[in-house]
């Protein structure tokens, strides 16, 4: 958050940083306003108030590979512990969708298991999300555009993967 | 059975990160071999550990700021239709058919790898998506531009349909057409590669998931198995002589060929 800080009391310290349109200069105050009053409270809502970077892109994508392999990391050692130590099984098929959260309200280890294993799948797919976020915060269109395509491709198959 | 598969994830973890490329080409064979796990559901958890392993790789590449992300973007249409169908080839077709274009995948792999790399191309901007990144260990900056991306999406597209076929990364395939054809340092073309493989793979494990070729018990230790040892391999990656290490895993791929094909024809 310091780094943040710095950025909004002083716009030209960074290099990298593309020149700001009036919007922007109006708006920084009011991200001071924020960082005095709401930090504690609303740690995020100060972000909206600074202007994208082209490197907001590579944070957005970093926080979300890593927040996504970390929470399926520790669902699926748990599901294993469960399924080792208490019930020394582990099943062998994926319980439907619509199964799993009853399952992990039980403590069932096909619960935590397969929670895991989607969430390891959902976390690209989540990335890909987040970068169109951050194009469209950025105002750049056609990579929102392109970047969407992809989305699109993987809901598609999404859809057609149970046919064939 | 689980922990025993846990630990060869582990050691092919290791391999695989010390050599740069995915476990995939290794576990398919290892799963099939010792442990008697049908080839589509060692795809299917082959793929969830190419998705764990070049996640945490992306996350690094991403945040030391090498990777072209948005270049990765451009790509990733082309691969994720490759793995979309890829994904729905690989179900459709039969486990001999798929056996037998594994054997081929392997073979390549093997012969690419004995080749003795050549120099890097000079790399400079072209006004084409130009970027720059500071190189690890030189700490200078480095700046260029992509040059041919029509070829380089078709290669995606290859990329992609191997990858979503075999339950391979694909990497071997888009790394030399990136560095040599797309004019891409090698470091930017491998942080990117990495990037692109988790969605891609992602297209066709949401197909194998949905025609239950993923297994819980296999995929799972397969994935946090070559999760921990890449971690491991990433560290000790230096102190081995790689030409050796290279000259085993081109052993091994060769005797995994020579025994899927035994398979084949015994059955």
């Amino acid at each position: 958050m310091l780094p943040l800080t710095d950025q909004v009391r002083q716009p030209d310290v960074n290099p990298r940083s593309t020149p700001r349109p009036a919007a922007d200069v109006y708006v920084a105050p009011h991200a001071l306003d924020l960082l005095q009053i709401g930090d504690p409270d609303h740690p995020h809502t100060q972000c909206i108030a600074l202007p994208g970077e082209r490197h907001d892109l590579d944070q957005v994508v970093h926080a979300i590979l890593v927040i996504g392999l970390t929470v399926s990391s520790v669902l699926m050692i748990t599901g294993l512990v469960l399924g080792l130590v208490v019930q020394r099984a582990v099943p062998d098929a994926m319980p439907e969708i619509a199964e799993i959260f009853g399952r992990i309200v039980s403590l069932r280890p096909s619960g935590y298991l397969a929670l895991g294993l989607l969430v390891l799948i959902a976390t690209p797919i989540l990335r890909v999300i987040g970068s169109i976020a951050a194009f469209v915060s950025e105002r750049d269109w056609r990579y929102a555009a392109i970047t969407t395509g992809v989305l699109l491709v993987v809901l598609f198959s999404l859809l057609i993967g149970k046919e064939g | 059975m689980m922990i025993l598969i846990g630990l060869v994830a582990i050691v092919v973890g290791i391999l695989g990160a010390m050599l740069g490329i995915g476990g995939g080409v290794l576990l398919i064979p290892l799963l099939t071999g010792l442990f008697g796990v049908p080839i589509k559901t060692a795809i299917g958890a082959s793929i969830v550990s190419v998705i764990a392993s070049s996640s945490a790789a992306g996350a690094v590449y991403v945040g030391k700021g090498l990777s072209h992300t948005r270049l990765a973007m451009v790509l990733e249409i082309a691969t994720t239709l490759g793995a979309l169908t890829g994904g729905i080839t690989a179900i459709l077709i039969s486990p001999d058919v798929l056996t037998g274009l594994f054997v081929l995948v392997l073979l390549y792999v093997a012969y690419t790898m004995g080749r003795a790399p050549r120099a890097e191309p000079i790399v400079a901007p072209t006004g084409v998506m130009d970027t720059t990144y500071i190189d690890p260990l030189t700490e200078q900056d480095v700046q260029y531009g992509v040059q041919r991306l029509p070829i380089g999406m078709g290669a995606s597209f290859l990329a992609g349909n191997v990858s979503g076929l075999l339950g391979i990364g694909g990497g071997i395939i888009k790394v030399p057409i990136m560095t040599m054809v797309m004019g891409m340092p090698l470091r930017a073309a491998i942080a990117t590669s990495n990037l692109m493989i988790g969605v891609t793979a992602a297209t066709s494990a949401v197909i194998y998931y949905q025609h239950g070729f993923l297994d819980p018990a296999i995929a799972i230790p397969t994935a946090l198995g070559v999760l921990a040892g890449a971690q491991v391999g990433t560290r000790i990656g230096g102190a081995i002589r790689s030409q050796h290490l290279k000259q085993i895993f081109q052993g091994l791929m060769l005797v995994f060929a020579v025994q899927m094909i035994y398979q084949l024809v015994t059955r």
